[in-house]
């Protein structure tokens, strides 16, 4: 019983140490009209795992919640987006951090998902931060050309699955 | 009356375009370039009352359509074609239409596309005007290609396409001599009136449109253009209300009805796939 409090709290420490995804938030680009925005809505209301997606419809933006933050698709949103004929003009992901220390090429898993820290100064994060995915695709090119040359030429990080490249964005 | 209209209309045309760029391009007489979402489903009944100059009486057209969103790339359309001409309400043709995305540039409120699209139409109506229709009097084919510019609230989309027409069967011949192809040409705009701004999927959505369609065709050279204004409402983001006029500009060949009103109603499924 001991060593299984023991290793709990390890498994609970370890976890803690590295944050937690809470929620995503998405800007479409390529329209503007409301019926536009509502075929975005409710393809992103159908994506798996999805709980609850708010939406600004003014400044086409979402704001997407999880029933498990445990297993979060950052593709089947982005696919969401594409399918319903527009694009991508950001994501961010919005994570919890206990006192996780990053640095400029460093990579961390967040859930189910690794990420690859661009752009970034040496520094601990803190509670609620936004990480801004700089990947093709998930933000605009003009927006991307900002990041872009910092970490294509970078290795890949350590892991396994997808690595997705985001910097911290000031809050 | 009427060329004071066709330069009005030219003149907001125009303002838009140059003016306040800041619509809507779900535009009433043509298709933009861009497609419905992937997975969706439109239904659309659009009903015309053109005045037939023939028997000047009205007659009432009816048009049913089924749209899907196969992907984001390509949409297919298939329709019928209904009219009370000659006494009775009557099926006359139908069609189907596939468009291709083929260029897609977005930016936050704004984009451009291009699309190609195709047209085959199987009709058995006696052959009436010289002009090529291919929804309401021709059997045939039509390609072609739309470029649609979205800036906010206001959108520009230009088409162009090349008709084929063939008999209708071997009852209702193309008469000799008569043109049996065509170059078909439209410019529209939209413009999004209401709401100022967006806080809700229930707010009622207002659209100005103005749409210029012309044809040539290449046998004969002969010309029509017309003027086609139009008001549409969107409520709830999902149904459509489209209540139109179109209207001869000028025309050099023989057509039997081409000025009329038509109202149309279109609901989206989301995600019915």
């Amino acid at each position: 019983m001991k060593s299984l409090y023991l290793l709990w709290t390890v498994l609970l420490t370890s976890t803690l140490s590295f944050g937690q995804i809470q929620s995503v938030s998405i800007q479409a680009s390529g329209l503007t009209c409301s019926m536009c925005s509502r075929a975005i809505y409710k393809a992103l209301e159908k994506v798996p795992n999805v709980s609850n997606v708010e939406e600004d419809i003014e400044h086409t933006s979402y704001h997407i919640q999880f029933k498990d933050p445990a297993v979060v698709s950052l593709e089947n949103l982005k696919k969401a987006v594409t399918d319903a004929g527009f694009s991508v003009a950001w994501m961010e992901v919005n994570a919890n951090f206990q006192n996780v220390e990053v640095a400029p090429d460093s990579s961390l898993r967040l859930n189910n998902l690794i990420f690859q820290f661009v752009d970034i100064h040496k520094q601990n994060l803190l509670g609620k931060k936004k990480l801004l995915v700089v990947d093709r695709d998930y933000l605009s090119d003009k927006d991307r050309k900002k990041y872009g040359a910092s970490y294509q030429s970078m290795p890949a990080a350590e892991g396994n699955g997808r690595i997705f490249h985001v910097t911290i964005r000031q809050s | 009356m009427k060329k004071a209209i066709a330069v009005i209309g030219i003149q907001v045309m125009l303002g838009w375009v140059c003016g306040d760029l800041a619509a809507q391009e779900l535009f009433v007489f043509t298709e933009p370039a861009s497609n419905m979402p992937a997975k969706s489903l439109g239904l659309r009944a659009s009903n015309w009352l053109m005045y037939d100059k023939s028997t000047s009486s009205l007659n009432y057209q009816l048009l049913p359509e089924i749209m899907w969103g196969a992907n984001k790339n390509l949409m297919i359309h298939l329709d019928g074609f209904f009219t009370n001409q000659n006494g009775h309400f009557h099926a006359v043709g139908g069609g189907g239409y596939a468009k291709y995305r083929l260029y897609a540039a977005d930016g936050v409120n704004k984009h451009f596309r291009l699309a190609a699209f195709g047209r085959l139409s199987l009709n058995n109506s006696e052959i009436f005007q010289q002009e090529i229709d291919l929804t309401r009097n021709n059997t045939g084919y039509a390609l072609g290609l739309i470029g649609t510019q979205l800036l906010h609230k206001q959108a520009i989309s230009a088409a162009i396409g090349f008709n084929q027409a063939y008999n209708n069967g071997s009852q209702n011949k193309i008469p000799p001599g008569q043109a049996d192809q065509a170059l078909n040409a439209s410019i529209s705009t939209g413009r999004l009136i209401f709401p100022q701004k967006y806080t809700n999927y229930k707010q009622t959505n207002l659209n100005l449109m103005l749409e210029l369609i012309g044809q040539h065709l290449l046998a004969t050279h002969e010309n029509f253009l017309d003027m086609a204004p139009a008001i549409q409402f969107i409520f709830h983001s999902q149904t459509r209300l489209d209540i139109g006029y179109k209207f001869q500009l000028y025309s050099d060949m023989q057509r039997v009805a081409p000025n009329g009103v038509m109202i149309r109603l279109e609901y989206l499924l989301f995600n019915a796939f």
